[in-house]
């Protein structure tokens, strides 16, 4: 089957005043299909958010160097030039990130910053892009429409600016959406709610997700295979049930289950500190 | 365990009620933090306090660290009443010490690890500053922190790595209670137990007394000996720990409890 | 509405005992306005007695004070020794002319300063934006005395400018276009020393204001969903460095009596300053603790304006 995304040996490098750079990515190789959430794991600090940065070209140059492919539709993302990679941000590969209460802006009315994304993309009227985005906030569960849409975000709880930002991040139909540690900063509920919701909006879209977070619970609902990282580099990648159940790598095995693992933390941590 | 009969650590009837000003009009409003809060932590003890966010228990933890005035009820340490600011004479202060949650945000980004752990001597005029030095290097150790990481600054850190940054400044004046807020929600798994462990051994060694607060009920199952839950400003259930997951619960503790399902429980309803 | 009560009756307190102080300090440094007339041997003590006497000079401060207010309430300010009249019209003139000065400094310096501070906050790390950088220090540095007559000096010696003064010695009775044109030609270089004496301070707020939102998370987050540039710096950064701006703009409004002393003087602009100082100098109390007040109104009125603003266009304040 025709993989959405092929990423081969993507290496991020952040250049220190000094010679010695630091190798965020190393050499990172690994697919994501059409449909399919792969789930990437790994304690913070390893290079997960890096990685996502550097799909969409959201690096500064002069600290990061990124090299390798990342073929995305036919077209290495790593080799697009800004004005190519404002087409496909927001509009064919999105993201979602950790922290909803700092990514939006404060002076704007949600709503409009949702048809805002629309708007940038599209050559609709501001009329129809108001319209998409009431939909679409109906569509995360903000009901009534209306009444989140004119709200300021001050005025919404964690969980729902999280909404917010979800209908952003689809409101133009993406193949691909990138959620990095999307319920980090959420309560319980909210966290679960969330899943529900993006579980059933992936499905409803055919959605492929490139999931990064450190519960395994929650890659646990949603991803169809698990890729464990450590300092920059795969250590097991595999299906969901597999991973979970035989991890091959020790590392894997307290990533994803802690109780019934030989090796304890602090070796494993301690190897990993030898690693850098 | 304990073998003094008082607890280190005891509060009765505590409440606490934030009164804010609206922005233009000035018009006073109140927001109720917590209301009548009965705790007694023994010494040596791990105690959590569990609930949904919103439900008081940051602003409880921060009263019991000391760290704000409460509105009504009192605060005994070690048989002695602290619930008045003034009648904290320092070595009460020294003794209670604070975690905070986003070890990212509490340490000063433009310090380096040795000044950062070695600040509260400074701030007590406690030795020369080669004392000082050797006391932050010595406690790294205790954290596990290699020394050569002395001269890095805190963002030069990992998360977990921030946190036993974090763990060892509040070591730093020898307390005897650690009020530890939320100090694992930001960590993945393999730190989170890194960081149990670490405190477990800490706790042996140095005969030490934790309140945790944390919303992570798998964890808490762990390194807890009583769990109290809260809801709504006030406790409503306290439970030893092997108690949490059976037995009768309060409504509160069981919404905690089904929100979230185990790894088990959630691969089993996907591939059944 | 509660609120705006509340506001008033503070600024009114602050206005009498600023009035107050300034009365009572005046009153407490020696002398008098008739001190002059004193030092005339031609004129007898008792002359001068009778003078004070008759000016109301020989009351107790508290009873002046009380008058002085009374005057207040009917719009004459009290009663102007110098000018033989009452200090209502007189500073009302005044105070017209420095707020046509302020007005266009402003005007100039702010219709400078924005475009040009947005501009060297988003190309920071270019070198205009280091030259400019260089500039704005450079005026920082130079006195605004040196500033007005180093302008007086163009004046006189290129001759494009009139001297100082306001009007042409010919104007009165012209039409209202030549007028106008004698005025901007007038008011031109004062204007423009002002301007450029607040200009840098401006640029810097303006530019540090458009760094912190250019640096936010918000802006990368648009701009991680594919948000242009130019959308974003119009629709997102603006709007939200506009509330600090915002309210530093109420707060110029509130100098606008007080900062152009030095100018009107150098250049002599017939308002407010050059009249404070002769008031002082001859200690003609009651205009002097009018023009005091005068500006004191000002200010409170500019720091209520700011307040209002930013609650008007601020959501965070406006929606509790």
């Amino acid at each position: 089957m025709e993989k959405l995304l092929q990423i081969r040996n993507l290496t991020a490098e952040f250049r220190a005043a000094d010679a010695a750079g630091h190798l965020a990515v190393d050499r990172m190789t690994f697919d994501v299909g059409p449909g399919e959430t792969v789930g990437l794991m790994g304690e913070s600090g390893c290079g997960k958010t890096t990685l996502a940065l550097a799909l969409l070209g959201l690096h500064d140059k002069n600290r990061v160097a990124v090299s390798g492919s990342a073929i995305f539709q036919g077209a290495d993302l790593l080799s697009l030039r800004e004005s190519e990679f404002r087409k496909i941000r927001g509009a064919k590969i999105s993201v979602v990130a950790q922290e909803p209460r700092i990514a939006l802006c404060p002076v704007r009315r949600a709503g409009d910053q949702i048809a805002e994304i629309r708007h940038a993309h599209s050559s609709e009227s501001w009329k129809a892009c108001r319209a998409e985005a009431s939909s679409w906030l109906e569509r995360v569960g903000l009901v009534p429409a209306k009444r989140f849409y004119s709200a300021y975000p001050h005025q919404l709880s964690g969980g729902q600016l999280q909404r917010v930002v979800l209908a952003q991040a689809l409101i133009c139909n993406p193949e691909l959406l990138i959620a990095d540690e999307p319920t980090a900063s959420l309560d319980a509920r909210n966290q679960s709610e969330f899943i529900v919701l993006l579980k059933q909006l992936k499905s409803e879209l055919g959605l492929s997700v490139l999931l990064i977070s450190h519960t395994p619970e929650i890659q646990a609902s949603l991803a169809d295979r698990i890729i464990v990282m450590r300092s920059g580099r795969i250590v097991e990648q595999g299906a969901l049930a597999r991973m979970f159940r035989h991890p091959c790598d020790e590392y894997t095995r307290a990533m994803l289950n802690p109780a019934g693992r030989s090796q304890s933390p602090r070796e494993l941590l301690v190897e990993e500190l030898a690693h850098r | 365990m304990s073998t003094n009969s008082q607890p280190l650590l005891e509060v009765k009837g505590l409440s606490k009620t934030y009164t804010q000003r609206r922005a233009i009009s000035h018009e006073k409003y109140s927001v109720r933090a917590f209301d009548d809060i009965d705790l007694e932590v023994p010494e040596g003890a791990t105690i959590a306090i569990i609930g949904e966010s919103g439900a008081g228990k940051s602003a409880l933890a921060r009263c019991l660290a000391l760290l704000e005035p409460t509105d009504r009820g009192e605060i005994w340490y070690g048989g002695r009443d602290v619930t008045q600011p003034n009648s904290h004479d320092l070595s009460v202060r020294r003794e209670i010490q604070f975690v905070f949650q986003d070890a990212t945000t509490a340490l000063n980004p433009r310090f380096t690890a040795a000044e950062i752990i070695s600040e509260p001597l400074l701030i007590r005029g406690i030795g020369t500053k080669t004392d000082r030095r050797e006391r932050a290097l010595h406690l790294m150790q205790q954290v596990g922190l290699r020394p050569e990481c002395s001269e890095k600054k805190s963002l030069e850190f990992s998360g977990g790595q921030r946190q036993r940054v974090a763990i060892a400044r509040a070591l730093a004046l020898q307390p005897k209670l650690l009020i530890l807020d939320e100090i694992f929600s930001s960590l993945d798994l393999v730190n989170q137990q890194v960081i149990l462990d670490l405190l477990a051994e800490l706790q042996e060694a140095f005969a030490l007394t934790f309140v945790h607060i944390c919303h992570d009920l798998r964890l808490v199952a762990q390194f807890a000996d009583e769990v109290a839950v809260m809801a709504g400003g006030k406790i409503v259930e306290m439970k030893p720990a092997s108690g949490l997951f059976s037995g009768a619960q309060h409504p509160a503790t069981r919404d905690l409890l089904a929100a979230l399902p185990s790894v088990e429980s959630i691969l089993l309803e996907r591939f059944a | 509405m509660r609120y705006i009560g509340r506001r008033l009756i503070h600024a009114t307190l602050l206005l009498l005992g600023v009035s107050f102080f300034s009365f009572a300090l005046l009153q407490w440094a020696p002398g008098d306005f008739f001190d002059d007339l004193r030092l005339d041997p031609r004129v007898s003590a008792q002359t001068v007695e009778g003078l004070r006497s008759q000016s109301g000079l020989n009351r107790s401060l508290p009873v002046r004070y009380a008058s002085w207010l009374e005057s207040v309430v009917h719009g004459d300010f009290g009663f102007s020794l110098a000018y033989h009249g009452p200090v209502g019209p007189l500073i009302a003139l005044r105070a017209r002319n420095t707020l046509i000065l302020t007005g266009t400094a402003m005007l100039m310096a702010w219709l400078v300063a924005v475009p040009l501070g947005i501009w060297t906050a988003v190309n920071r790390r270019g070198w205009i934006s280091r030259v400019f950088g260089a500039a704005t220090s450079t005026l920082l540095t130079i006195p605004e005395l040196l500033l007005f007559l180093c302008l007086l000096l163009l004046a006189v010696r290129t001759g494009w400018f009139p001297a100082g003064g306001m009007r042409s010695a010919n104007s009165g009775n012209a039409d209202l276009s030549s007028e106008g044109r004698d005025l901007i030609v007038h008011v031109f270089l004062p204007a423009l020393g002002l301007a450029l004496v607040s200009l840098p301070v401006l640029m810097r707020h303006i530019r540090s204001a458009m760094i912190d939102v250019l640096d936010s998370p918000f802006l990368r987050a648009a701009r991680g969903h594919g948000v242009g540039r130019t959308r974003l710096l119009f629709r997102y950064a603006l709007p939200t460095a506009a509330n600090s701006l915002i309210a530093l703009w109420g707060f110029s409004v509130g100098g606008m009596l007080s900062g152009s002393l030095l100018a009107e003087i150098v250049l002599s602009w017939p308002g407010l300053g050059p009249l404070l100082i002769e008031a002082t100098l001859s200690r003609d109390i009651y205009v002097v603790v009018s023009i005091v007040l005068l500006s004191a109104v000002f200010l409170v009125f500019g720091n209520l304006l700011a307040d209002l603003l930013l609650f008007a266009t601020d959501p965070r304040i406006r929606v509790d």
